[in-house]
């Protein structure tokens, strides 16, 4: 009766369906509620409970507020060229995709998730669908494996299930990025011996497995090792996101399709 | 306080320190209470509710949790032959089965699902699971006692 059960839920899909639609959800109503009531209970106790000491700290500040006066003259040109920089560098996002942002509430929990996954507090309701890409500025985080309605679990690149076809930003030699764990570098294989791949370079999405745009930056290059009995090249990375301190993300979703014309204009078709 | 309240509350506490250890399951010692103080129909319940709820908070297909119980029940079942259904060792070993039952299940489940885990981490998540068991059975089984009318004494 359990294989029965099973194989008809893999072939289907209906009870992990279910359980995303209800236990999914159900931790997500636990989970940010409590997170509400964290960040009001440590805001209050910084603006009002914390005072211990809070004169002689108040004698310190007035000396340090002194030396800052002048430091704050030099450092505002500064702010200012990092602000422009900040307007250049604003994530934009790929042509026919746009974005929106979630927070993170929670890492891996409970006896059945063995993979390195994330809930986040976005779900069904705001568009998020099985393989939407999830990523920060600085770089891809993973893609939603199961999604409930106003929550979903993300499969981090880390996990060693998650497998991304990538190619090089300098030499474009492709290979597919592999996880080995949280806390392990990330593995490029299918690298060719003779593929010119260089240690630092920058690994881009390539867009060939159709679940993530081609071009965001996902690892950097730390070391490549050629083996005497391999034909492909040894390649480790380092993910460009911090995978641990993740607070907030950013979801790619695909613009919907424009609607042909209804009286038999012809439809322009991309790249002809 | 009525027996729905307390669980209910339970499962709220269970998902928050779920989410601060992870891959350890907090729940299954309070079925085992539910076992203990014969709360048969609370049991039914229980374990439906939270086989559906670690499902969906989990991240590997349907189906681990239906066997992660059952080998739970059949254990408890079993294992009454030789021990007093409330004795300390008991519950012990309860714990030590239940990390080792993690450790295999996680490990053949991936293996059915062609999926591929860390056996170092499942490690330290089994000997948690072993370790935490029996101080979770122990604190969930005397707040139950106290708080929820005619639930038996030990």
């Amino acid at each position: 009766m359990y294989l029965s059960l099973y194989t008809w839920n893999a072939r289907t899909g209906v009870l992990d369906g279910l359980a995303s639609r209800t236990g999914l959800e159900f931790v997500g109503w636990v989970i940010k509620p409590g997170r509400w009531v964290a960040d009001q209970a440590t805001t209050t106790w910084n603006r009002y409970l914390y005072l211990v000491g809070l004169r002689q700290e108040n004698d310190l500040l007035r000396e340090r507020l002194d030396t800052l006066t002048l430091e704050l003259a030099s450092k505002r040109e500064l702010a200012t060229e990092a602000l422009r920089l900040r307007t250049l560098l604003d994530f934009p996002a790929p042509p026919g995709w746009t974005y929106s942002g979630a927070r993170v509430i929670a890492q891996r929990m409970g006896p059945n998730s063995a993979l390195e996954t994330i809930v986040i507090d976005k779900g069904a309701l705001a568009s998020v669908v099985v393989n939407t890409p999830v990523i920060t500025p600085a770089g891809v985080v993973g893609r939603v494996l199961r999604n409930g309605l106003t929550a979903s679990n993300v499969l981090l690149l880390t996990d060693q299930n998650s497998k991304i076809p990538v190619l090089g930003r300098n030499h474009r030699s492709t290979g597919i990025l592999t996880g080995a764990g949280a806390d392990n570098l990330l593995e490029v294989r299918y690298v060719p011996l003779n593929a010119p791949i260089d240690v630092g370079e920058t690994l881009l999405t390539s867009g060939l497995a159709e679940i993530y745009p081609k071009g965001l930056p996902l690892a950097r290059v730390t070391a490549i090792e050629r083996s005497e009995i391999s034909l492909f090249l040894t390649v480790r990375a380092e993910p460009l996101v911090s995978l641990r301190d993740l607070e907030e993300v950013l979801l790619l979703h695909t613009q919907p399709a424009r609607t042909p014309p209804m009286d038999g204009a012809p439809v322009a078709v991309p790249g002809s | 306080m009525q027996p729905m309240v307390f669980w209910l509350i339970y499962t709220a506490l269970g998902i928050w320190a779920q989410r601060l250890i992870p891959g350890v399951d907090i729940f299954a010692p309070a079925l085992v209470v539910c076992l203990q103080l014969r709360r048969v129909t609370q049991f039914f319940w229980l374990a439906l509710a939270w086989i559906i709820l670690q499902e969906g908070m989990g991240n590997l297909p349907f189906g681990n949790l239906l066997l992660w119980y059952g080998g739970l029940v059949l254990f408890f079942v079993v294992g009454r032959w030789l021990f007093e259904s409330r004795n300390l060792i008991f519950v012990f070993i309860i714990g030590i089965f239940m990390g080792s039952w993690h450790y295999l299940l996680t490990q053949l489940m991936a293996d059915l699902q062609n999926l591929e885990v860390l056996r170092g981490q499942l490690l330290v998540e089994s000997f948690y699971q072993a370790v935490l068991f029996p101080l979770v059975w122990a604190v969930t089984f005397n707040i139950y006692k106290r708080r929820v009318p005619d639930a038996g004494t030990i």
